[in-house]
């Protein structure tokens, strides 16, 4: 007995202190850790509001090309419109929509590129401006579907995490 | 009146629907009545081909530049019933319907080796021989 109180004596202190260090240690490495899936998530959601902002102007610029396409009589039809929202697609297919690399919107994108590059608004064939108005909606659908399929991406993840009430809000929006 | 008016809203409506290139369409395009020819010209590249002939019967005659005649087969192929390829001899094509300034028809080819935006691409353009 005198043994062991002769021991907490002089090894007590020590033992205190590597406890204490011990637990401060893993403190530590949990609030790094946290800090680190919290950062990561963070950029995630920063990188998905840039995509869905690209594809949002994308969907915009192609659905005035197709407003001025769908005008059957050539005295409706708005040349400094759609050679506006041309230019602002074509900037989008060879620049922005590189940033976010859907392989699936950028060859309908080439290909609606090429339709509305030489289009003849004296042309009245329907068949000819029908095709480019459903290509056109192909783009804006397969936008919109790989922007929901992204966010619930970014929701499961964010599930992983934490419960973000900021996140479950937009998704209340959103559906 | 508006009955009038109303069915022939609906029927612009039908008819709205169904208007886009299709295979029959595409197909005839090409043929003409049995056979077409078109005149080829590479946009961005040299093509050794001179004159191409499509048959009715999935034929096509291709003329190179060297005067060597080549007969191969031709097809063609969508996924969406939207966009649509022209494959000659193994070669797949997107074919593309476009206008010039005088609105004279004509087919652009456009082949794609690999996913890429600019490498290995060149474009065709098919004037159609009267």
């Amino acid at each position: 007995m005198e043994k062991f109180e002769k021991f907490v004596a002089s090894f007590g202190p020590l033992i205190g202190f590597i406890l204490t260090a011990v637990g401060l240690i893993i403190s530590v490495s949990n609030f790094s850790k946290d800090q680190k899936s919290k950062s990561a998530l963070e950029f995630k959601r920063d990188f998905w509001s840039k995509q869905s902002d690209i594809y949002l102007k994308t969907s915009q610029a192609i659905g005035t090309i197709c407003a001025e396409i769908n005008k059957s009589d050539i005295d409706d039809f708005n040349s400094d419109n759609f050679l506006k929202s041309k230019a602002a697609f074509e900037s989008l297919y060879w620049g922005e929509m590189n940033f976010v690399q859907d392989s699936v919107v950028i060859t309908d994108m080439k290909s609606f590129d090429q339709y509305i590059k030489d289009f003849n608004p004296m042309i009245p064939n329907i068949d000819y401006r029908q095709t480019l108005i459903r290509l056109g909606n192909k783009i804006i659908i397969t936008c919109r579907n790989s922007y929901m399929k992204s966010f619930d991406n970014l929701k499961v993840e964010a599930k992983n995490d934490e419960t973000s009430p900021a996140l479950t809000e937009k998704a209340t929006t959103i559906h | 009146m508006k009955r009038i008016i109303l069915l022939l809203s609906f029927f612009i409506g039908i008819l709205m629907c169904h208007a886009q290139y299709n295979k029959d369409k595409i197909s005839s395009l090409l043929t003409g009545d049995n056979e077409k020819s078109w005149s080829v010209t590479g946009i961005n590249t040299e093509r050794p081909e001179k004159k191409l002939s499509f048959n009715k019967n999935y034929t096509v005659q291709i003329e190179l530049n060297n005067g060597i005649i080549k007969n191969e087969k031709w097809s063609l192929k969508t996924s969406d019933e939207i966009r649509w390829f022209l494959s000659i001899d193994n070669q797949m094509y997107e074919l593309i319907i476009s206008y010039d300034k005088k609105g004279n028809e004509y087919i652009k080819l456009t082949h794609q080796a690999v996913e890429d935006k600019t490498s290995g691409y060149y474009e065709i353009k098919l004037n159609p021989i009267k």
